[in-house]
């Protein structure tokens, strides 16, 4: 262990600014026209690896925690920002510069088996960084890997079976093995437990502690089950679409104050006890496409806090129905996907069962005509009931630009429905891009309920003054 | 993306694959050493050098490369080839009189290739490790290996000579809509489509037993729908996909095959004039021939594309 | 009075090149009408196997040995095809892991929901259409008309779920199995998916049997719930029985494994080893090999699923069930561990236990 004296240590990685772009564009016409896609999959991201700590990363699918994880190490090559390790910036290194390095830094893959050269016997893989970078040879490369094998929990006579031959579990013990030849400082283990089974996981969930206590390793450990975050880590970040939310030191990020996404993840989790009730906070949808993503706050299109604007005297909840609403009118290109897709004649969801579903009495979603040729109440009770949205909207200002955009909309004038909402109705998380917000010691949300300026007991901000985040 | 934006966007890359063709057959032929002319020049001593600038003129090989290219690709657009050099004629109605012929013999061999491949193929995939699976199998292997002019003189050995089925070759102008000319075409037609129905087979088996294994198929099972339908609505259109990349692919060995089949059968089509021509030195008739082809192989892959974007959406997804 | 569903003694193996593999050994239980059944276990317990044989979709190399699938009293397994083809997708439908590759790649989804209906119910296409479209909204996919014609690639990973969902259900069924259905999914879309399936199964009052290796899903949505190991059922328990007094070793060691929210614990329990080889299974009780109480008598004597309480070989109607030799001959050392339900995360309760 190379562990420094006193609490200033020097962190053994220093993230700052990260950006991972790249270009999915199509084909050479589009190129030719111009007509570029840029994937933002990282997208700014800042942090401090201590040595000896894990720091956790968690987010959904296609939030960028794996592009993170590999821009780090410089398996794929940052557009922007620097990841500084011994004072050094990564990402001005040369590639055989960089391939040194990697005797300190290295990498832990989901997919222990495609990971493993299938040709290579275990004795082989593991070896192998042994020999690339000139570390041991002859008896003593053999002994190492032999102790290397034991290390992880494997035997030695298993060295010259090849992958196919391990299990699962044993597999990733191999790829971890291969990780530690090198005696590195830094591991970056990408899912390295999402693939195994429970029992299985614990084992290697419990190496990963030892070896780091062993070894005073320090791991980025990226993961999408907020269990196995919280059991490994010391800090964790939560991730949306290639922005840290939310970042502190485990327990504080696991309890109030919450980021909203947080809050989400964190009620999502299926918990193995028949008698416990979560509380029910749902996300809709997926993490929208990091090729043009969201105004504002990424979150703000399924945020369940998005903070209402002061102009009106309106629920949170119905403010979060009436941007459901505005979102979907913009990508709508026909009034049907904006109206309930039955005619309630029992009131509300009549349950689709035997006699409703019978195409006898079944009335056309919208009649054989669309739902424009209803008449007026009806087309308003379909968009309602669509969205959740109280007929009328307790606030007079608020239920006037509700029912005229409605009547464009059953004008089948879109556009015209999508710019009357927009113009009505913007939320402060649309507006304002949150940068990190303290909320205790080394604890930060970036969501703007936690800008000084946001009204606890009105659940808004003060009329007219804008919160004080970075403009986008 | 609607199909019909797909088929467009596949139309204009089209374009930049025929120039592409355009410049490497002009270039075979007039980038290497020895045009027409020069070859005309050394098998008459008496050329005067006048009379060599005068011929170079007409035959339209002075001046520089690129200007010479130019006027190539203007009159080849309009469909004008140039000359032949012995008799003066316009290739332009030669290559039209004969491209029909290979046309007929190509079609013909392609649907021989289908009829057999795709009811083998999904035969033999359906009853994998089975006998019927094992012998079309080892048909398929032999069809795939046997070499075309060999098969050719096979079937008019056994078919016309032997069993007198078939007539040896083709009377000498009978029009191509003729009822009796499919008698002619039948031979040469097995002959070159026997090695693209081979592959086809196998590889209309391979990706049929691979898609039967897909969890769509258990799906479709476990709905409860006859195997009938799962066989040949679900599975069926999956596996074309991959045929169909390879039909492709085999167009061009069609289209080569026809030169050494058009010749052991004598059948009039471009295959067996571009030997004629080679032989004679015709290199406008030659340049012809290479360039029709060369069209008739892209716009062959063309219609592929658009073929595999109408069986598989995701292809005009992105 | 019959179940719905009857599992009796079901074995199936499959002829591989490394050997004869029992995926499911002698397997029986049962499904009540409209009641949710989970089946958990690891990878290798044969619970999927099991699943798939009460459609009779085992597929060579696989070979369902011995056993009846009884649904609604009738043996399936003794059905001819065509007999058994009208009650697959029509009286019981099917939920696959992997929702997208479970649908065909080149028709678009609302056609393959239409498709059922024509199939079973006589339907002509316009008003199978109109039932799927009615489907796809009830299982919450918005623009449910617009989605009828689109692609699956076109959709997500839950929509693509949501859509299997609408399928499975398009024919009213009675029984719905769900293979790990949300195994593939983000813990957002997995909870709402749950909560989808708990709420369309009390409406259209359809039975489930949900397959999962996730306790945490079979605890927020099941009644009752077999733990399967190496092919066979271990135990069989209420759900709240199996998680506050798990009888078995081995679910008490599944739920310790668990790495839980707020539990402050440094190190996980494990239950030491791998899933034993399926060729070669350990003789006597097969979990001995990993069961922290196992004794000599457990490498040698099969344990057999009995009442807990009263040693008696277990039945189908039996709520309580599991196969330990403690319940028969007694153990010398008796089986150690405790459950302690602990309230740590915003005052939940939960059960946590632990084989100290
Ligand atoms: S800034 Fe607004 S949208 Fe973003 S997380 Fe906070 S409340 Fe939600
Ligand atoms: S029978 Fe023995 S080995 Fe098996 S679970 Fe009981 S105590 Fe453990």
């Amino acid at each position: 262990m190379s562990d420094d004296d006193g609490d200033a240590v020097e962190p053994v990685l220093r993230v700052e600014g990260l950006e991972t772009h790249y270009d999915s564009t199509e084909g050479f016409l589009d190129r030719l026209l111009g007509r570029s896609r840029r994937v933002r999959a990282v997208d700014g991201v800042d942090f401090d690896l201590r040595a000896g700590e894990t720091l956790g990363v968690v987010g959904e699918s296609g939030c960028g925690k794996t592009t993170l994880a590999r821009s780090v190490l410089g398996l794929v090559e940052p557009t922007a920002g620097s990841v500084y390790h011994r004072g050094e910036d990564l990402t001005a290194l040369s590639s055989a510069e960089l391939r040194d390095r990697r005797k300190d830094l290295q990498y832990v893959f989901q997919d222990p088996l495609s990971s493993l050269n299938p040709r290579l016997t275990a004795g082989g893989i593991v070896g192998e960084p042994l020999d690339v970078h000139g570390l041991a040879a002859g008896a003593e490369r053999d002994e190492r890997v032999r102790e290397l094998l034991e290390t992880v929990g494997l035997k030695p006579n298993h060295a010259a079976r090849y992958p196919h031959e391990f299990s699962g579990g044993q597999r990733q013990r191999l790829g971890i093995a291969r990780a530690l030849a090198v005696d590195p400082e830094v591991i970056v283990c990408d899912e390295p437990v999402s693939a195994l089974d429970a029992s299985v996981q614990a084992q290697i969930l419990n190496l990963l502690s030892d070896l780091q206590a062993e070894f005073g390793l320090a791991y980025v450990f990226i993961a999408h089950d907020l269990r196995v975050i919280e059991h490994v880590s010391d800090r964790v970040a939560v991730m949306y679409l290639g922005e840290f939310v939310e970042r502190g030191p485990t327990e504080t990020v696991f309890e109030p104050p919450y980021h909203p996404y947080t809050e989400a993840l964190l009620s999502a989790i299926p918990e193995p006890d028949p008698l416990w009730e979560g509380d029910g906070i749902r996300l809709t949808g997926t993490v929208p496409s990091p090729v043009d993503p969201p105004s504002g706050c990424r979150f703000h299109t399924r945020c369940p806090r998005l903070v209402p604007s002061a102009e009106y005297d309106l629920s949170g909840e119905t403010w979060r129905s009436l941007t459901d609403l505005k979102l979907r009118a913009r990508e709508a290109d026909g009034v049907t996907s904006l109206t309930a897709a039955r005619t309630s004649r029992e009131g509300d969801g009549s349950p689709v069962d035997g006699g409703a579903l019978d195409p006898a009495d079944a009335i056309d979603p919208a009649g054989p005509t669309g739902p424009t040729e209803a008449s007026r109440e009806t087309f308003d009770a379909l968009v309602r009931e669509e969205f959740g949205l109280p007929d009328p909207l307790s606030d007079p200002d608020a239920e006037a630009a509700v029912a005229e955009a409605i009547d464009a909309l059953r004008d089948d004038r879109i556009g015209e429905a999508a710019e009357l909402l927009d113009a009505a109705f913007v939320s402060p998380c649309e507006r304002r891009h949150p940068t990190e917000y303290d909320v205790g010691a080394d604890h930060g949300i970036a969501c703007l309920r936690y800008d000084g300026e946001f009204d606890e007991e009105a659940g808004t901000f003060a009329d007219g003054s804008e919160p004080a985040g970075s403009a986008e | 993306m609607s199909l019909r934006r797909f088929v467009l966007r596949r139309a204009l890359a089209v374009i930049p694959v025929l120039f592409g063709v355009s410049v490497v057959t002009f270039g075979l032929f007039h980038l290497t050493p020895g045009d027409p002319v020069s070859q005309v020049v050394a098998l008459n001593p008496d050329v005067s050098a006048a009379e060599e600038a005068r011929l170079r003129e007409r035959w339209g090989v002075s001046g520089p490369v690129w200007r010479r290219y130019l006027e190539w690709l203007s009159n080849v657009l309009v469909g004008d080839f140039g000359r032949e050099i012995r008799t003066g004629r316009a290739v332009s109605g030669l290559v039209w009189r004969r491209l029909p012929e290979t046309i007929a013999l190509g079609l013909f061999g392609w649907v021989f290739a289908v009829a057999i491949a795709i009811p083998t193929g999904i035969y033999a995939a359906v009853n994998k490790g089975k006998l019927g699976d094992v012998a079309s199998r080892v048909l398929a292997l032999s069809g795939v290996s046997l070499p075309n002019f060999w098969l050719g003189l096979l079937l008019i050995l056994v078919f016309s000579l032997y069993l007198g089925l078939f007539p040896v070759l083709p009377p000498s102008r009978l029009p191509l809509y003729h009822p009796e000319t499919l008698r002619y075409l039948l031979l040469p037609g097995v002959t070159i489509g026997t090695a693209a129905a081979a592959s086809l087979m196998r590889v209309m088996r391979t990706s049929m037993v691979e898609e039967l294994n897909a969890e769509y198929v258990t799906a479709a099972r476990a709905r409860g729908l006859p195997e009938r339908t799962v066989v040949f609505k679900h599975v069926l259109r999956n596996s074309l996909v991959s045929v169909v990349t390879l039909a492709a692919t085999l167009t061009a060995g069609i289209v080569a095959g026809s030169v050494v089949v058009e010749s052991v059968f004598n059948w009039p089509g471009l295959g067996s004039e571009l030997v004629r021509a080679i032989n004679r030195r015709e290199v406008n008739v030659v340049m012809a021939i290479t360039v029709v082809t060369a069209v008739a192989v892209v716009l062959a892959n063309f219609l592929a594309d658009v073929l595999y974007a109408v069986l598989d959406p995701r292809i005009r997804y992105d | 009075m019959t179940a719905l569903l009857e599992v009796e003694d079901l074995t199936v193996r499959f002829h591989t090149d490394e050997g004869v593999v029992t995926a499911v050994d002698d397997l029986s239980y049962r499904v009540e009408a409209a009641e949710t059944f989970g089946v958990v276990g690891e990878s290798g317990a044969g619970k999927s196997v099991a699943a798939r044989s009460v459609l009779g979709l085992i597929d060579r190399p696989g070979r369902i040995e011995r056993g009846e699938v009884r649904f609604k009293g009738e043996d399936l397994l003794s059905m001819d095809e065509s007999a058994l083809r009208s009650v697959r997708g029509d009286e019981i439908g099917m939920v696959f892991q992997d929702a997208r590759a479970a649908l065909n790649p080149v028709y678009a989804v609302g056609e393959q929901i239409a498709e059922t209906i024509e199939h079973h119910m006589g339907y002509d296409p316009a008003a199978a259409k109109t039932r799927a479209i009615r489907l796809l909204d009830r299982v919450g996919i918005a623009d449910p008309e617009a989605r009828y014609s689109e692609y699956p690639h076109e959709f997500s990973g839950g929509m693509c779920q949501r859509a299997t969902i609408a399928m499975a259900l398009s024919c009213e069924p009675d029984l719905i199995v769900a293979d790990e259905p949300t195994t593939a999914l983000d813990v957002t879309v997995e909870a709402r998916i749950l909560e989808l399936l708990d709420e369309l199964a009390d409406e259209f009052d359809v039975a489930v049997q949900l397959i999962t290796h996730d306790l945490g899903v079979i605890a927020g949505t099941c009644d009752r719930a077999m733990v399967m190991y190496a092919g066979e059922a271990v135990e069989t328990a209420p759900i709240e029985d199996l998680y506050y007094d798990p009888k078995h070793p081995y679910t008490a060691g599944l739920m310790s494994a668990i790495p839980r929210i707020g539990d402050g614990r440094d190190r996980l329990r494990t239950i030491p080893g791998t899933t034993p080889d399926p060729v070669d299974p350990p003789s006597g009780c097969r979990f001995h090999p990993r069961c922290p109480f196992a004794e000599e008598a457990c490498t040698r004597t099969h344990p057999s699923l009995v009442d807990p309480e009263t040693g008696e070989a277990a039945t189908l109607d039996d709520d309580r069930a599991a196969a330990c030799l403690e319940y028969t001959e007694g153990l010398s050392g008796g089986l150690d561990y405790s459950v302690e339900v602990e309230e740590p995360r915003d005052e939940r309760a939960g059960g946590d236990p632990a084989d100290e």
